[in-house]
């Protein structure tokens, strides 16, 4: 524990007229390796210690509530900001929770020692020289450029209710450009992926495959217009499936925010397709949306949110769960989707179907589940084998969708999702050439 | 109206050598009744007493280094909230401070990043960056910016340091009261009004360069059902300026009720290519995405931006002209200097349908023995500056909105800042807008469809902008750089008329 945040706890537990409080550290490391094709472009260094103090005051039946950042060096400020926080605080109001209480969080795996504080220069630039020698040897493609951040961030939570947690966490974000030319035509794939482990990031893999999606781009065509099936890839679900996730939240039932109820199907979605099973997963080894305890304190968990097609229970943090009478369950982990029906070759038979591999970027309806996006790269996949395809957009509706939906047997595990490796669509509307 | 004001300031010295750690008291907020509108004095004046210590650290470098420069950012300020089930008054979640050292070795830059603003930190980083870094033979060199010492503030009709923290919550509860709707359909209503400082300090061998500025934001947001269709209303006022911002006038609020109303009828809009009018925010959408994202710089160095091939070409319609700028007063998007020390300037992007000049950050710039733009921009001091746009819109034209309805006989009339995503070196456009009206014989149908997505091949999309409207406006937004590096902007323009793709 930090001489600052031993400062900062002791002026919380000694203010007058706090309720109750939490405070959290959170010390950050990170190397920034800024990569051309010849090699490291730049580096940065990045080091930072903030500290979050939440009070909380009750007053006129009503909670108040106020957040401070300190940042490093401002730690003998704390007196005299948490007189103006308490002051702020007592400006406002909502009903009144209780804060998490003592607990013994699991432990998740979370970091890896190979980015711990002293090696984690030496692990990234190692990264960074493998990204190097791997579009070193791409065969018509070429790199443009890449960036990688390696990040450790160690992390302690106390609160007034005696929830003392402590956690260390690494993360590795690998953007990486790649382009192809044929003839006239020029294409580029871009890809960002991050993992918490450096074994999980493979980087020849990312690498190879771009390029192949580069050197596709570079003969695509637009799709054709009309109705089609359309099989959607994983790497697609976190935004696809937002509006599920969002609707399901103790939050936005208090709020009347959402058209789900529990015991319910999801609204819209008739029988007919693989019944869906959709779960937030935070205890998952190395996941990216993994953690041992949540901002609030709550401990990680899988919640089962939505099984056999119906909502069977909200996903809660403490505030929403205490307002809704609900069971906390912590802040929503990673996705996971149980798995679908069919091999994932068979959810290309019947052609012609459309292949998303990627979308320009999807921002499904939250309250609909409306979606609509330009494909970014696809194929168009028929009797006369795949054809690369980009432009176009595709429309078409989540829970509509869902109604007759497969999902691919095989799973696979991709940062903060876990499940299955595709699903289809019957009868989406495409519109192209 | 001048928002940003300029004087002089400031002169580098003292040494490195003695430098105590910042004392805690020098950041200290005034008592309790008027902190909360207090933040700003004590904290800017502890900011520029910085200036010489990042003086003496590039001093220092440039016995190692050709160049150097630091630039350090602190964010402050104070955000309310409130809804139905009650209210929250908070400091600003944005509030930090860090400081970024850098050095030029002959080929690239190299970087150290921190927050610890004590003297043995600021000593710290410059040892390492002259133990880590060795320089090179100068393939390219950085050309110091004339010399320059400037300091800028906003300028506030209604100073947020002159309300008490009471009065701006009372003048909260009331516009909640005035855009909370007793109407049995809204299930949620909230209104929120945000205070941000951000104080920003460049210093380079010639350039000693301070910023304040302050931000009101002033949203609302309503969602409601009618027989199981959800729809939303939203409205937000974004300026640089005080608290004169945080206040709805009746025809937002009219006009926010009526738009979400309109959408729970909406339907999907059958897809095809349309004639088509944009409303500003779509527009401003189209400039950001098209030739925005695709004429940043250091995109060209990396063979990313299929517009370094059409520099003096015709790319657009000849009724088109773009531009950047970050010296328009208030927009979102204006600073009165870039975070590599390019004071505000507008750039012209394309003039009359010709691409005439990409926006640039130093280091692309040097590259590629381009002139500089004002568009060196970082998200926050731990990350690296890149080129980014700031305010980006289509150029007011000839023809009055009116006008350009009227003469519509079959098409949509799109409107409502959504998101959009570039694609600079394919040249695809997407983007989202809220909602379109039907329009037929130059009049509204009644019918409305929502969401509408509007994709295609940005020069033609370009080349097809038949009107240029007479009016023009700019609407706030945050724009990011692929998948991350997230800073304020504008984007914006007249209504235009052209054919597009629609979903």
């Amino acid at each position: 524990m930090s001489s600052g945040f031993e400062t900062i706890r002791s002026a919380l537990a000694a203010a007058k007229g706090i309720d109750a409080w939490e405070l959290r550290h959170d010390h950050t490391g990170g190397v920034q390796v800024y990569l051309l094709p010849k090699g490291h472009e730049s580096e940065r260094r990045v080091d930072s210690d903030e500290y979050i103090v939440t009070v909380h005051v009750r007053h006129d039946g009503v909670q108040g509530s106020t957040r401070l950042r300190l940042m490093r060096g401002e730690e003998a400020e704390i007196g005299a900001r948490l007189e103006q926080a308490l002051y702020m605080a007592r400006l406002g109001g909502v009903e009144p929770y209780e804060l998490v209480v003592a607990s013994s969080p699991p432990k998740v795996e979370l970091a890896d020692p190979a980015l711990a504080r002293g090696v984690i220069l030496q692990s990234a630039r190692a990264i960074a020289d493998r990204w190097v020698t791997a579009v070193g040897q791409l065969e018509g493609a070429r790199p443009s450029s890449g960036e990688l951040f390696a990040e450790e961030v160690t992390s302690r939570l106390e609160n007034s209710a005696g929830f003392v947690g402590e956690v260390g966490t690494t993360k590795l974000s690998l953007l990486n450009i790649v382009l192809a030319r044929t003839g006239e035509r020029e294409a580029e794939r871009i890809t960002w992926d991050e993992r918490r482990r450096v074994i999980d990031l493979d980087v020849e893999s990312i690498v190879g495959a771009s390029a192949d999606e580069a050197r596709d781009l570079t003969r695509a065509e637009l799709p054709p217009s009309g109705t089609l099936p359309v099989v959607i890839e994983a790497r697609e679900f976190g935004a696809l499936f937002s509006p599920i996730v969002e609707s399901s939240s103790a939050e936005s039932i208090f709020q009347q925010s959402t058209r789900f109820e529990i015991g319910q199907p999801l609204p819209g979605v008739t029988a007919g397709g693989d019944p869906l099973l959709l779960a937030s997963n935070a205890t998952t080894p190395f996941g990216l949306s993994s953690y041992s305890f949540d901002a609030d304190g709550l401990a990680a968990r899988r919640v089962e949110v939505i099984r056999d097609g119906r909502f069977v229970r909200p996903w809660a943090s403490q505030q929403y769960a205490s307002y809704t009478k609900l069971e906390p369950t912590g802040a929503f982990g990673n996705l996971e989707i149980g798995p679908g029906s069919v091999p994932y070759a068979q959810l290309f038979e019947g052609g012609p179907v459309l292949h998303i591999v990627a979308f320009s970027w999807l921002t499904p309806d939250r309250g609909r589940g409306d979606f609509s996006s330009e494909i970014r790269i696809g194929y168009l996949v028929d009797a006369n084998g795949r054809r690369p395809i980009k432009g176009g957009s595709v429309s078409g509706n989540l829970f509509a969708g869902l109604s007759a939906a497969r999902f691919s047997r095989e799973t696979i595990a991709r940062g903060d999702y876990f499940g299955p490796r595709a699903l289809r669509f019957e009868g989406v509307q495409v519109t192209g050439a | 109206m001048n928002v940003i004001s300029r004087r002089a300031f400031l002169r580098g010295a003292g040494s490195l050598v003695g430098l105590s750690a910042l004392g805690a008291d020098r950041w200290l907020a005034a008592g309790r009744e008027g902190f909360g509108t207090a933040l700003a004095g004590p904290r800017a004046a502890a900011a520029e007493s910085l200036i010489p210590l990042f003086a003496e650290a590039v001093a220092e470098l440039e016995k190692t280094f050709s160049y150097a420069s630091v630039l350090f950012t602190e964010g402050d300020g104070i955000s309310m909230a409130r809804d139905r089930n009650g209210k929250q008054v908070s400091f600003s979640p944005f509030r930090g401070h860090g400081l970024s050292i850098r050095v030029w070795d002959g080929e690239s830059f190299h970087e150290v990043a921190s927050d610890d603003l004590s003297g043995d930190g600021i000593r710290a980083a410059v040892l390492q960056l002259r133990r880590d870094v060795a320089p090179k033979k100068e393939r390219y060199r950085i050309e110091p910016l004339s010399p320059r010492v400037g300091e800028w503030k906003t300028e506030m009709r209604i100073d947020p340091a002159s309300l008490s923290l009471e009065e701006r919550a009372g003048m909260l509860d009331a516009e909640f009261e005035r855009v909370n709707w007793d109407e049995p359909r809204v299930r949620s209503a909230r209104v929120s009004t945000d205070e941000s400082r951000v104080r920003r300090i460049f210093v380079d061998r010639n350039r000693r360069l301070a910023s304040e500025t302050v931000q009101i934001s002033h949203g609302s947001f309503m969602f409601g059902f009618d027989a199981g269709r959800p729809a939303a209303g939203f409205m937000r006022h974004i300026r640089q300026g005080g608290y004169e911002t945080a206040r709805f006038s009746d025809a937002d609020i009219e006009t926010m009720r009526a738009e979400m109303v309109e959408l729970f009828g909406a339907e999907r809009v059958p897809a095809g290519e349309y004639d088509a009018i944009f409303a500003p925010p779509v527009t401003g959408l189209l400039a950001h995405e098209s030739f925005g994202h695709g004429v940043e710089m250091d995109l060209f160095v990396k063979d990313r931006a299929k517009a370094r091939e059409f520099i003096g070409k015709q790319v657009a319609s000849t009724i088109v002209s773009l531009s950047d700028d970050p010296s328009i007063p208030g927009e979102r998007g204006s600073y009165p200097f870039d975070d590599e020390g390019m004071l505000a300037q507008p750039t012209r992007v394309i003039e009359r349908g010709i691409f005439v000049s990409p926006i640039t950050d130093l280091m692309s710039a040097t590259y590629l023995a381009r002139p500089r733009t004002p568009n060196g921009r970082v998200q926050s001091f731990d990350r690296k500056a890149y080129a980014r746009m700031s305010n980006t819109f289509i150029e007011r034209g000839e023809t009055d909105p009116a006008e350009m309805l009227a003469g519509l006989a079959d098409g949509l009339y799109i409107d409502g800042f959504r998101n959009g995503i570039e694609d600079p070196q394919g040249w695809g456009i997407q983007f989202t807008a809220q909602r379109a009206r039907e329009v037929k014989n130059g009049k509204f149908t009644g019918k409305v469809f929502t969401p509408i997505t509007v994709s295609g091949y940005v020069p033609e999309i370009l080349g097809n902008i038949t009107q240029v409207g007479n009016d023009f406006e700019i609407t706030p937004g945050s724009c990011g750089k692929g998948f991350k590096e997230f800073v304020p902007v504008g984007s914006g323009g007249p209504h235009i008329r052209t054919r597009a793709r629609v979903s």
